[in-house]
């Protein structure tokens, strides 16, 4: 994984360049959501990129939002300019996970498999997480001897909005409690979910399409969950799943320190909601770096890998769902786990762009 | 004796009976009212029951080393308790698989046509309880319980329902894992797994196919593939018919057209060589059809268990059952206690209410002596109480064995729960003490009702798997609880009252489709338990929704009332999914005018 730095700088120091620098990428994908870290990379485009075809991904649930068209706008514009042929907007639902599937698959290999050594850019920013996993296999598979670069851009903050609240009503419960008796007194925790929160809610648990895993029946369900802040979201798939044993993924970094906060602190609650249930164990992965948290994953899952019917999700970052995903081509007996929100806080998600970084994914 | 470690850290943990051993689902299954008797029976059954009244449990302990420690003597080892159960008057093989989230339930399924999907999916469930099965003859029964002989000509004969060539990779694997000689159970089991690894391969290359490709494996069905296996494995028994009896456990998490399956396989009536067994959510299991479209039918096709139905029973087998299991769980923890006395009621409310037995024991001397004495307090000590409380503002407290049993509305998990909180609760407090001797009825009665209140605080959490459009059905689900429970109340603290303790409905006249759906989220939710009782009219048998006891504490109602059910009349049904206050005004103006329309009281059938 090669962290860039701040967006800003990557594109003092001449923004997005094709994987060959002396050539243009063959494709070029991203994602256009209603979040702002989508065009992040378009924005990017600011010197020397080109690329014969490029195309944006969109869930058609998002399509509709004014903050979606515009930040497709800024994407196709840019798109328009670097491209030598632009392929236009592709609609996939994530509520829909076989024609989610077959849109990736016609946009992504359009071919079937291509033998010769192209060269792809994905923005995997916005991506949905099971969205995401369906185009990494599918990339995989359909460029064997390519090269395929993967970019992630993080946020500059989750929830503004809602942080904004919490502020507030922080502030008028400080100025109506009597300090001296009672100065730790704080929001409860569901105020606080109420204004912090990203997705909601909960339609299905499945698998991801490619990685059905293998169920034994004589052995136990194992689960290995890297958290999020969606403390809701991981209670739903425990409960789903009845794992004997969780292992808990413990993040040991963010790419800001507000956000390895927030993250450790989701995590402590869900290993307090976890235990009256099931054993939790925790190990340490990184938010930012694939090769680490890949390498943690591996190292948990082969302990397990012939004992158990193992189940992974991730809740976390993008990188760490790549990293899920380098395991599970490894080790195909376990099953990738996705588990569809009612909603996603459209409203509130996220703002701004903060770190770029990319990342080769690795073939045969 | 379990590992009793868990339970000494705190008896009432609620583990998965997968993670358990064969011996610890022995010693912690409690056979009184679990339903065994129906279950064991040489029919197809349902075993109906919300996720933690312990269908799982009931299914382990009817696996062969369980039965085996059952039919062992004192002195005796479990072989010979098997050998006894293998040649007494019923024994049976159980087999059980687990359809939890994702087993059966591809994703990958969703890509095929509906046939496709079926016939693989057949296959699959064949490929596992095959392989369970013979996981289950390695494993549960001793190394000479059967001939070397004989296992080989099972594991020659088994592999020859398949057409060789189609299973040749898999023969190679078995072979190169296990020799068929020596271990003929797991070379057979190894050939079922490497079938089940090829198909899985299938769905994982379907996503991702170069031009067309079609599935060039074997396939298996019930009359080319489980019944002759099941017939083979019969040959292991010579001189004895012992069946296969397949539990489907989790059967609510497959999808529909795998339901059809399970149920047509339920159709067919080989009882003297399978018997399926399948356990469900009722309300989750979505259909009955078979794969052809006929229906299933009772009793001509399977017999039927609810656990939860032993609550509404008359007798207290339900009771009974906790309190054995509770009564394990403590001496697993090495405290010796009964469960009345390590959970003992609030002391002054007990004081109270034996007072209000005397005052209602004088009250029916002076009302004319209607009835029995005992039946007269019976019906109303516990009103009296409730009055008395309302008029010096004070709150029940639910503690004690006996009321935490019927809050738990017939679902085990729901009477460990709250236990294993409270325990909790004192570990935190360091309060040692009383984690050997009881808990207190304070704490009880803090965690009681935070977790009453909690089921009421879900329905904001059931708001966010709702899509927008249903968002009105759950408002009207809120505010109808709210309206039957303040409903209650009012008839419960009313001296008046003739029928103080009631709890539950039925509906007069057609229900408007809004009440449909709001009765529908409510019984998916658990809110309320749908029971049928046969019509005045006879010839039939009519709805009856009985309130979760659960939520009592939050309303302020009697948990241990079963007498009589309200008859609301549909359009007053729907008010009260709409404005509490008019609907409570309403029935308590109409009561005091001894206007019936709105509803009248039905004596229990």
């Amino acid at each position: 994984m090669n962290i860039c730095g701040s967006v800003e700088n990557f594109m003092v120091n001449g923004g997005l360049l094709p994987i060959d620098k002396s050539d243009k990428d063959d494709l070029f994908i991203t994602c256009a959501s209603f979040e702002q870290r989508s065009t992040g990379l378009a924005d990017c485009m600011t010197g020397n990129y080109r690329v014969k075809q490029s195309a944006i991904y969109v869930n058609s649930e998002f399509r509709n939002l004014k903050s979606t068209q515009d930040n497709i706008n800024i994407i196709e514009s840019k798109l328009q300019k670097v491209s030598d042929n632009y392929l236009g907007l592709r609609l996939g639902s994530w509520g829909n996970a076989v024609e989610q599937f077959q849109v990736l698959r016609k946009l992504v290999a359009p071919n079937n498999v291509c033998s010769g050594t192209t060269r792809v850019t994905v923005d995997i920013t916005t991506f949905t997480r099971e969205s995401l996993i369906s185009c990494l296999a599918l990339l995989r598979w359909a460029y064997p001897k390519g090269t395929v670069r993967l970019a992630y851009i993080s946020p500059k903050e989750y929830n503004p909005a809602g942080k904004a609240m919490i502020r507030k009503l922080e502030l008028e419960s400080s100025k109506t409690r009597d300090k001296a008796n009672d100065l730790d007194q704080h929001l409860s925790a569901s105020e606080m979910q109420r204004h912090l929160w990203l997705s909601r809610g909960f339609r299905c648990i499945r698998n991801a399409i490619g990685f059905p895993g293998l169920q034994r029946q004589n052995l136990p369900a194992l689960l290995i969950l890297l958290p999020g802040y969606e403390i809701e979201r991981a209670l739903t798939i425990v409960n789903a799943i009845e794992p004997v044993q969780v292992m808990l993924g413990r993040p040991t970094d963010a790419t800001r320190d507000e956000f390895y906060e927030r993250s450790l602190d989701a995590k402590t609650q869900m290993v307090r909601l976890f235990k009256s249930r099931q054993p939790v164990r925790e190990f340490d992965f990184s938010c930012k770096s694939i090769e680490t948290t890949s390498q943690a994953i591996l190292d948990v899952a082969t302990v397990f890998y012939d004992t158990h019917n193992i189940y992974m999700t991730s809740l976390s970052t993008k990188p760490t769902l790549v990293a899920m995903f380098l395991t599970a081509i490894k080790l195909n007996r376990i099953q990738v786990t996705c588990s569809v929100p009612r909603d996603y806080n459209i409203d509130d998600y996220s703002t701004g762009m903060h770190e770029v970084s990319f990342f080769n994914l690795p073939q045969d | 004796m379990p590992e009793t470690k868990r339970y000494s850290e705190n008896p009432f943990v609620v583990e998965s009976p997968e993670k358990l051993d064969v011996e610890e689902v022995y010693d912690l299954f409690v056979r009184e009212n679990s339903g065994v008797e129906v279950v064991q029976q040489r029919k197809h059954a349902f075993i109906w029951g919300p996720r933690g009244s312990g269908k799982s449990m009931l299914l382990r302990y009817l696996e062969p080393k369980c039965q085996a420690i059952r039919f062992t003597e004192q002195g005796e080892t479990w072989e010979k308790g098997l050998r006894r159960f293998v040649e007494g008057a019923n024994p049976f093989l159980g087999i059980r698989i687990a359809c939890k989230e994702g087993y059966f339930n591809k994703t990958e399924l969703e890509m095929m046509d509906k046939s496709s999907a079926q016939i693989l999916s057949e296959h699959m469930m064949n490929l596992s309880l095959a392989s369970a099965t013979l996981n289950v003859l390695d494993s549960q029964f001793p190394v000479d319980f059967f001939t070397t002989e004989s296992k080989v000509i099972l594991a020659r004969k088994v592999s020859r329902l398949f057409n060789s060539a189609s299973i040749g990779g898999s023969l190679n694997e078995a072979s190169t894992d296990f020799k068929i000689e020596t271990d003929p159970f797991k070379w057979t089991w190894r050939l079922f797994d490497a079938e089940l690894r090829n198909l899985q391969e299938y769905l994982r290359q379907q996503a991702l196919p170069e031009g067309k490709v079609r599935y060039q494996g074997a396939t298996s069905g019930y009359h080319d593939f489980l019944l002759p296996f099941a017939r083979i494995v019969q040959e292991l028994f010579p001189g004895k018919r012992v069946p296969l009896y397949f539990f489907i456990d989790d059967a609510d998490r497959l999808k529909i057209y795998q339901q059809q399956l399970v149920n047509s396989w339920m159709a067919n009536r080989d009882l003297n060589m399978i018997c399926i067994k399948t356990a469900a959510q009722f309300h989750e299991y979505r259909t009955m059809m078979t794969r052809d479209g006929s229906l299933l039918e009772n009793p001509h096709d399977y017999t039927e268990f609810s656990i939860e139905a032993l609550y509404s029973s008359t007798n207290d087998s339900y009771t009974e059952k906790i309190r054995a299991i509770v009564t394990k769980r403590l001496h697993f923890a090495g405290i010796d206690r009964t469960p009345e006395e390590f959970l003992q009621p609030d002391p002054e409310q007990e004081r109270l209410l034996k007072k209000m037995k005397e005052v209602t024991a004088a009250e029916w001397e002076k009302v004319g002596k209607p009835g029995k004495q005992n039946d007269f307090v019976h019906r109303y000590a516990v009103p009296r109480l409730f009055q008395e409380l309302k008029r010096t503002k004070q709150r029940r407290n639910y503690a004690g064995f006996e009321n935490i049993v019927h809050l738990s509305s017939g679902v085990a998990r729901y009477f460990l729960e709250p236990c294993y909180l409270m325990f909790e609760e004192l570990l935190q407090q360091q309060r040692r003490d009383e984690l050997t001797t009881g808990i207190s009825p304070a704490v009880q009665r803090d965690v009681l009702y935070k977790y009453s209140e909690d089921f009421v605080l879900d329905l904001e959490k059931i708001r966010k798997d709702l899509t927008p459009d249903t968002f009105d059905t759950l408002d009207r689900l809120s505010v109808l609880l709210n309206s039957l429970g303040r409903l209650f109340y009012e008839n419960l603290t009313n001296p008046e009252s003739r029928d103080a303790r009631l709890f539950s409905f039925t509906v007069r006249g057609e229900l408007s489709q809004e009440a449909r759906d709001v009765l529908d989220l409510a019984k998916r939710y658990r809110y309320f338990q749908l029971r049928t009782y046969s019509s005045k009219e006879g010839g039939g048998r009519e709805l009856w929704y009985v309130l979760n006891r659960r939520l009592c504490p939050v309303y302020k109602l009697d948990p241990t009332g079963f007498g009589g059910r309200l008859s609301i009349q549909s359009s007053h049904l729907d008010l009260a999914m709409r404005d509490t206050n008019k609907f409570v005004t309403l029935r308590l103006k109409s009561g005091e005018d001894d206007q019936p329309d709105l509803f009248s009281l039905e004596a229990l059938s």
